[in-house]
């Protein structure tokens, strides 16, 4: 284990607005697992997408096998042996297992045509060399997760990859097929790979990882050899920064009265055994990494998705049917994808606001367009919404400001509790202050919220009480006020039970 | 039997009033603002009019009143059918069953409208075509919403399924001779308007009221310009679309009594080329086929337009095969034209 194979030098990377990497430099040994770990955001896609040619760095070196490269494009980097396994698998589901494999790269025989018996046969040589019993005749789409993700494997093998990148391999598996992955790594790294291995799982990195690479906010805090890392350290190099920012949210508003109660929630394998209450005025955050179960927990309890057991109450009565049963119990979501699910983009802005309250402002049935006019331009001048005239189409309008038009659809209909999703993602540092002083406005008129982000200053400074997230359970609930950020990224990540 | 509804055309049939080229002064009158809100509408104004001045150019026949009270006969009943179907094209669907409908509905009432019938024996006429459309539009709501079907497939099997069946009722059967009330609803006039036309305006005013300022035309936009913001909005989508395909169905029923009355004879193969006419006015006019976008005034412009040009190609002596190859031209044209403003917009 000592000659280094890949080092990526002071590379640097800056899109509009944002320093993603900024003097990142990483080297991977032959026949290493080099795991890189870090908050969302931290740069390590961007830093994968660099050495996969995705993206070209404004700055710094690649230098590979001793030599400065350049790669382009993912092409060039798979002729380089560098292959990369995304989160999302890249496979075609309605072909077979050596058809993906080989999908673009089929062999020919002499008439031009696929060589079926070789293509067989070489996927057959592939498997069998990770001591797979997967069929290559085998339809993608008929095959588990684990045997997906081994498919993309040996695919990225029958490029002849040196450099194996796996981005979260384990977020989708079991237990059990966490175990056949590390030894398929295991096997791997016996015959020339090496991995670089990203992942969020604490527990899981000393035993497959021989080295510990830390980026936090697009920079290397530190590098640590596997066997002598510890937790703590790593989870205060992850999280590190200090809040400069004094909590937005002083005083705790919350009564009494709950307003949403989550009873022994649990769905399919995303969500098990859920409990969690809501007080009216109360603004509660729930922490997690992406993939934890956070947004779908939200979707059950607004009645997107149907949960097999459990019970929800929206102030005392029972919810999580239907969005428009969430509605009539006073009930708004703001989902983290605005475009899909918060707005009709072809609509002008006054028509988006009352879209949720039909029936209730206009019981008739007749639209009074007056009546409605006003009422948008209301919530315009409320909301501060930066647009002359609420005639004008959504699509027109900024982020932030379609975000206020969501908001300014769930205050038309009096809603007493709203669950925020991701509140203030890709949105500017004005318009983000002004969304957390909505929130925090609404809760000291006694709205209830439930505020999901992955930005944690944002929970830090806006919650009451935060409960934390970790592959579909609530593994804890903290107050708002004395936890910190190491705390909440230390369940969330399980670096803490 | 079956005839285009754009190319039936008898010349010099009614004298009337004149022309309304007033309409067109007043618009230009007050453009400023209004200009820039409404491009696209009054772009199809702009192209109805250059057609109608190079008609006038071309065809002395073409200013004639009689005949322009006949072009608006000829458009109203593909302005009926065209209505129905923008319907379901604003929430995103299409409707390709609406000429079979036609002939179901005809063959299972059609004798209640010959010779002899009492006016009683008329309404249930009326009322059963229109039930018989209205249950066939809603099988196809339930199943685009409810079972998942494309629309496309939906509609175009119950298409097969109507057409069939109606083969089987009327068994070469041809209803003719109707009575003379009931053929007044198609062939009649009032105050010199022809009867069709008169439908067509109450059927448009109504349609237009009901997307512009209902609940319901809200619920219509919110799911063709996104089903599933709309979902979270708490509308509720699937009873949306089956009252959609309801309506469209209903109004192709409308449109079938009055094709119907005016032909004064009916068989089962009538209406083969309805769908198609009424998707060309409704595109021509601007409906998109990705749902949300459109009005009544596009649908008005788009059956006008067909008409006009078919109507001129006629004037000219322009061979009916160069005629169809013109419309499939002007129909390309005009969904481009479309896009293109669409995408100015973003």
């Amino acid at each position: 284990m000592s000659d280094t194979i890949l080092s990526l030098e002071n590379i640097t990377k800056a899109f509009p607005g944002v320093v993603a990497l900024d003097d990142v430099s990483f080297d991977l040994k032959k026949n290493e697992v080099h795991v890189l770990i870090g908050e969302n955001g931290a740069g390590k896609s961007t830093l994968m997408k660099v050495l996969t040619g995705v993206y070209q760095p404004d700055d710094g070196k690649i230098i590979l096998h001793g030599e400065e490269v350049k790669i382009s494009n993912t092409k060039q980097a798979q002729e380089r042996g560098i292959a990369i396994i995304f989160q999302e698998f890249n496979l075609v589901p309605n072909l077979t297992v050596a058809q993906n494999i080989f999908l673009g790269r089929e062999p020919r025989n002499k008439f031009g045509l696929i060589d079926m018996r070789k293509l067989i046969k070489e996927s057959k040589r592939l498997l069998d060399f990770l001591h797979s019993d997967i069929d290559p005749n085998a339809k993608v789409s008929s095959l588990g997760v684990a045997h997906q993700q081994l498919v993309e494997v040996v695919k990225a093998l029958s490029v002849n990859a040196e450099i194996l990148v796996m981005d979260e391999p384990t977020a989708a598996l079991s237990e059990h097929e966490i175990e056949t992955l590390f030894s398929i790594i295991k096997s791997l790294q016996e015959n020339g790979v090496s991995i670089i291995y990203i992942s969020h799982r604490m527990q899981e990195l000393k035993e497959v990882g021989d080295r510990i690479t830390v980026l936090r906010d697009g920079q290397t805090i530190g590098t640590r050899a596997a066997e002598e890392a510890e937790l703590d350290e790593l989870i205060r190099m992850m999280v590190g920064r200090e809040i400069s920012k004094v909590r937005i949210r002083e005083k705790n508003t919350a009564t009494e009265k709950v307003v949403l109660e989550v009873k022994n929630v649990s769905h399919g394998d995303i969500l098990r055994n859920i409990n969690l209450k809501v007080h009216e005025g109360e603004i509660v955050g729930l922490a997690g990494l992406v993939g934890s179960g956070r947004t779908e927990l939200a979707q059950v309890i607004y009645g997107i998705s149907k949960k097999d057991s459990g019970e929800i109450l929206i102030s005392g009565q029972r919810a999580g049917v239907s969005p428009i049963k969430s509605i009539k119990r006073k009930m708004g979501f703001l989902s983290e994808d605005r475009k899909r699910y918060g707005l009709s983009s072809d609509l002008p802005v006054k028509v988006n606001i009352t879209h949720a309250s039909l029936k209730q402002l206009f019981p008739s049935g007749i639209v009074n367009e007056k009546k409605e006019h006003t009422i948008a331009m209301d919530y315009r001048d409320q909301l501060r919404i930066a647009t002359p005239d609420v005639t004008r189409n959504v699509v027109a309008l900024s982020g932030g400001n379609q975000q206020k038009v969501i908001l300014a659809k769930w205050l038309c209909t009096n809603s007493r509790f709203i669950i925020f999703d991701e509140p203030t993602r890709g949105i500017d540092v004005g318009a983000k202050e002004e969304i957390h002083n909505m929130i925090n406005e609404l809760a000291s008129q006694g709205v209830g919220i439930l505020m999901i982000s992955s930005d944690l200053p944002e929970i830090m400074t806006m919650s009451d009480r935060v409960y934390v997230m970790r592959d579909g359970h609530i593994v804890k609930e903290l107050d708002g006020y004395t936890t910190s950020q190491e705390e909440v990224i230390a369940y969330a990540v399980g670096g803490r039970e | 039997m079956d005839k285009n509804p754009n190319t039936d055309f008898t010349p010099g049939e009614v004298a009337g009033q004149k022309i309304p080229l007033q309409k067109f002064k007043d618009l230009s009158s007050s453009v400023g603002k209004f200009f820039r809100e409404h491009i696209e509408e009054l772009s199809r104004v702009f192209v109805l009019l250059i057609i109608f001045l190079v008609l006038i150019i071309l065809s002395p026949n073409f200013v004639k009143v009689a005949n322009l009270l006949n072009v608006l006969r000829v458009a109203s009943l593909n302005l009926i059918l065209a209505t129905g179907m923008a319907l379901t094209m604003l929430v995103s669907g299409i409707d390709l069953s609406i000429g079979s409908v036609i002939a179901l509905s005809t063959m299972m009432f059609g004798q209640f409208f010959q010779e002899g019938r009492s006016i009683p024996e008329m309404v249930i006429g009326i009322v059963g075509i229109l039930v018989i459309s209205a249950v066939v539009g809603s099988i196809n709501g339930l199943s685009v919403a409810y079972v998942g079907l494309p629309a496309f497939i939906a509609t175009f099997a119950m298409d097969q399924i109507t057409r069939g069946y109606s083969y089987y009722l009327s068994k070469g059967i041809v209803f003719a001779r109707f009575t003379e009330v009931f053929q007044f609803i198609g062939g009649g006039y009032l105050f010199g308007i022809p009867m069709p036309v008169i439908f067509a305006a109450l059927l448009l005013l109504v349609v237009g009221f009901m997307l512009n300022k209902t609940t319901f035309g809200r619920r219509i936009y919110a799911v063709g310009s996104n089903k599933e913001a709309a979902k979270y909005s708490g509308i509720n989508v699937k009873q949306t679309m089956v009252i959609t395909y309801m309506l469209s169905a209903l109004i192709a029923g409308f449109g079938g009594i009055i094709y119907l009355s005016r032909l004064n004879a009916a068989e089962a193969n009538i209406g083969l080329d309805f769908p198609l006419q009424a998707i060309s006015a409704a595109a021509i006019g601007g409906i998109s086929f990705n749902g949300g976008k459109g009005n009544v005034f596009g649908i008005i412009a788009g059956a006008l337009l067909l008409t006009l040009v078919t109507n001129g190609m006629n004037l000219l002596g322009i061979d009916s095969d160069w005629q169809m190859g013109f419309t499939g031209l002007i129909i390309i044209i005009g969904v481009l034209v479309d896009r293109s403003y669409a995408k100015k917009k973003n």
